[in-house]
């Protein structure tokens, strides 16, 4: 009986007589598997990034619920199928709400204020020069809802004052003049900020911020402060124009507020809503002043109060799943900051499902490619080695030890394929998370925007199994040709001339 | 199992042997009706023309081919109803083969091809690895253990698979015209080597050859033609 570790030398031997055949096999047979590898690696690392990313989105979700309409089937009225039918079904399914849904939303128990999503802009925020404040919308939020936000060692502003909840994000920020980039500030805290006083000037209309450009002509593209020279050209244009152009003047002319920092949240700047409708209604009027200035017909007042969702705060945030409840047997569809999260995730696994099964489709098919690859290899070898066999045979090698030479060579085939393609794959992955993070991390201008670690994982138990799948599938492959070698006569194959 | 326990009786006793090779539904009648014995540690020319059977009896008497009729006992044993892996087992401990084509590996060493009838043995890398190079050594190769076999003459290369035919300490060593590829020298040195080996450790030895002058060397010979002893 034929030693194990003689079986290994044997087999080895012969592949190593055949490398390029056996270079080839492996790699083609690593091939499908980096893809594989890679390729599921990726979408579970981007999928949990998602998950993360989704979570963090979730707290710019500042009312606590959202009432859409209840969304009927639509109606087709072309034939439907094509895609120009489905966006015309789905402008004529828009439902809208109204100022009597609001009423009867009121009037539900536990709600505290019911209110439509309202922007006020364009606007500018007068905050410490150090940082970066391009900041030119306002989100509107019942007062209740901010007093709540509110931190509670802060005092309520004076009449006057407008209580404003800040973000974070655009308070983290610094410009570093060496990287020129805007990078996360060190000092950064809460409390620096809260209860602070700053400027707010409504309507202020400028897209640019005029103390930073961003410069392309440098061989490193990226912000750079702009010089005294060139906010000083930009003060001599404005004013050259004054006489010529009137009406600009008019619309540049801003509403200078006093506002507090009452709390801090993420993403979103909060005022109330009353002061907020106010703020618009300022806009407008000095809109429709510039053109009445520029010889224009004002165009008419937005049409209808209709909104397509509301937005409700609710008095005990204990009491939400009731008020769920409340709100749904109205005819409404509710979303909670749980349930939105939760649609989003389903959302995102049944498209990461599909991805998946159509990577494993094409690992999969790669994966038998390489099989019959294994075969045809192990097929080549024991053609081309009948004398061998038949030497083998007369000085006494079994038809068992025939069959495990050959066994062993697709097996190890198999094995360096797999564990070469789960390397690779696995290098790639991380390969293309690093090269893509690093690039993410350079673009991003908000310091403040997640970047997620890695964008790539490797599930243990998925490699295992894609390892032994790998090698038993070779084993498979290479047992046809093997058994041809068993059986091969003695005197045939030694008479065999090459 | 040696010939020397036997001497007396004939090791090699063959009784009414028939082959028939079947090609195409037509039966080759390749040995008809042959019969003879050896005994312990003679060597003994067969010749013959071409086609006359030489091969196919050595293949009978090695274990590799199945006699259709008759019987065939070495040592002592009846070899012509083995099964496969009783014929693998038997060549391995009691035949040594030498070929005329040398049949070496081209990717092995000369000591590995020599060592590789152990391997089937089971016998540890060590001790084959011993063994082998004794072999070698036997046949005035000891130094060249690590050629490979393109870089050997066909002389040495017999020499190389003689001395794997010898290394698993055989009772039985069938040549098939083991000097049909060599040149005189090399003829007359692979005749005395296996003269030396036959009266050295008393190996019966059958040597195919076409080669009349070979006859010399031998105790008797035994002629065959179209399948029948003449
Ligand atoms: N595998 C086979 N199938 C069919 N016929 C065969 C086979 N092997 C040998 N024969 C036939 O059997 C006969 C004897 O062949 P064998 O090889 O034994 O002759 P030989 O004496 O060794 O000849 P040579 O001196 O040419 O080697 C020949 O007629 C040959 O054609
Ligand atoms: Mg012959």
């Amino acid at each position: 009986m034929i030693r194990r570790s003689d079986l290994l030398w044997i087999a080895s031997k012969k592949l190593l007589v055949r490398k390029r055949w056996v270079l080839f096999t492996v790699f083609s047979l690593s091939l499908g598997l980096v893809i594989f590898t890679a390729s599921v690696g990726l979408i579970e690392g981007i999928r949990a990034a998602a998950l993360t990313a989704l979570d963090q989105a979730s707290r710019s979700f500042y009312a606590d619920l959202t009432v859409e309409p209840k969304q009927e089937r639509p109606r087709s009225s072309r034939p439907s199928g094509s895609v120009v039918a489905l966006i015309h079904n789905a402008s004529q399914t828009g439902q809208r709400l109204s100022a009597d849904d609001e009423k009867k939303l009121e009037r539900v128990d536990g709600v505290d204020a019911v209110w439509s999503e309202t922007q006020v802009e364009p606007v500018k925020l007068g905050l410490p020069l150090e940082t970066y404040h391009s900041m030119d919308r306002l989100t509107a939020a019942p007062e209740s809802l901010i007093r709540r936000i509110a931190a509670p060692n802060v005092p309520w502003p004076a009449r006057g004052v407008v209580p404003l909840v800040m973000s974070r994000a655009h308070l983290r920020s610094q410009f570093d003049e060496t990287a020129k980039r805007f990078k996360v500030r060190p000092d950064f805290s809460d409390a620096r900020y809260l209860g602070r006083t700053i400027d707010l000037w409504i309507g202020f209309n400028q897209s640019q911020n005029r103390d930073f450009r961003y410069d392309y002509s440098e061989g490193q593209p990226g912000f750079r402060r702009t010089t005294e020279k060139e906010r000083d050209d930009e003060q001599v244009s404005s004013y050259r124009n004054w006489r010529s152009r009137f009406d600009l003047n008019i619309f540049r002319r801003a509403l200078r507020l006093k506002a507090q920092i009452v709390g801090l949240s993420d993403l979103k700047v909060l005022v109330p809503l009353p002061f907020a409708r106010d703020a618009r209604r300022w806009i407008a009027l000095r809109n429709r002043l510039a053109q009445k200035a520029r010889g224009q017909p004002s165009g008419g007042e937005s049409s209808g109060d209709a909104v397509s969702k509301l937005l409700v705060a609710v008095r005990e945030p204990a009491a939400i799943p009731a008020v769920v409840g409340r709100i749904e047997k109205l005819g409404y569809r509710v979303h909670s900051r749980q349930s939105l999260i939760q649609e989003e995730i389903d959302k995102a696994a049944t498209a990461f499902k599909t991805v998946k099964a159509i990577f494993y489709g094409i690992g999969l098919t790669i994966f038998a490619l390489s099989c019959l690859l294994v075969w045809t290899t192990t097929s080549k070898v024991v053609a081309d080695s009948r004398r061998e066999i038949g030497v083998f045979r007369a000085v006494g090698a079994t038809r068992r030890d025939i069959l495990s030479i050959f066994i062993l060579q697709a097996t190890l085939l198999g094995t360096a394929g797999a564990l070469l393609g789960v390397l690779l794959g696995v290098g790639l992955a991380a390969g293309i998370s690093t090269a893509v993070l690093r690039w993410a991390s350079q673009q991003r201008l908000d310091p403040d925007d997640a970047i997620p670690a890695t964008l790539w994982s490797v599930d243990l138990t998925t490699t295992l199994l894609i390892v032994a799948g790998a090698i038993l599938a070779s084993v498979l492959a290479g047992l046809i040709p093997a058994r041809r070698a068993a059986r091969m006569d003695p005197v045939t194959a030694l008479t065999q001339r090459e | 199992m040696t010939g020397d326990e036997l001497s007396g009786d004939p090791f090699i006793r063959v009784d009414d042997v028939a082959m028939d090779y079947r090609v195409a539904n037509a039966p080759v009648h390749a040995l008809r009706r042959v019969a003879f014995t050896v005994t312990a540690g003679e060597l003994i020319c067969i010749m013959g023309p071409s086609g006359s059977g030489k091969t196919t009896l050595i293949h009978i008497l090695g274990g590799l081919l199945t006699p259709t009729q008759g019987r065939v006992v070495v040592g002592g044993r009846d070899i012509s109803h083995l099964t496969d892996n009783e014929a693998s087992a038997y060549r391995n401990s009691t035949v040594g083969f030498v070929f005329q084509l040398f049949q070496l590996m081209p990717y092995y060493d000369a000591i590995e091809n020599v060592a590789l009838p152990l391997i089937f043995s089971g016998v540890p890398a060590p001790v084959r690895r011993e063994r082998a190079r004794e072999a070698l050594t036997a046949v005035g190769l000891g130094h060249r253990h690590s050629h490979k076999s393109g870089e050997l003459s066909g002389g040495e290369m017999q020499r190389v698979a003689i001395a794997r035919a010898l290394v698993n300490r055989p009772c039985l060593i069938l040549a098939d015209e083991p000097t049909g590829n060599l040149d005189r020298d090399a003829t007359r040195t692979i005749m005395v080597l296996l003269k030396q080996i036959n009266t050295g450790s008393r190996v019966t030895i059958l040597v195919v050859t076409h080669n009349e002058a070979l006859s010399e060397y031998a105790h008797r010979t035994i002629r065959i033609e179209s399948g029948e002893l003449v």
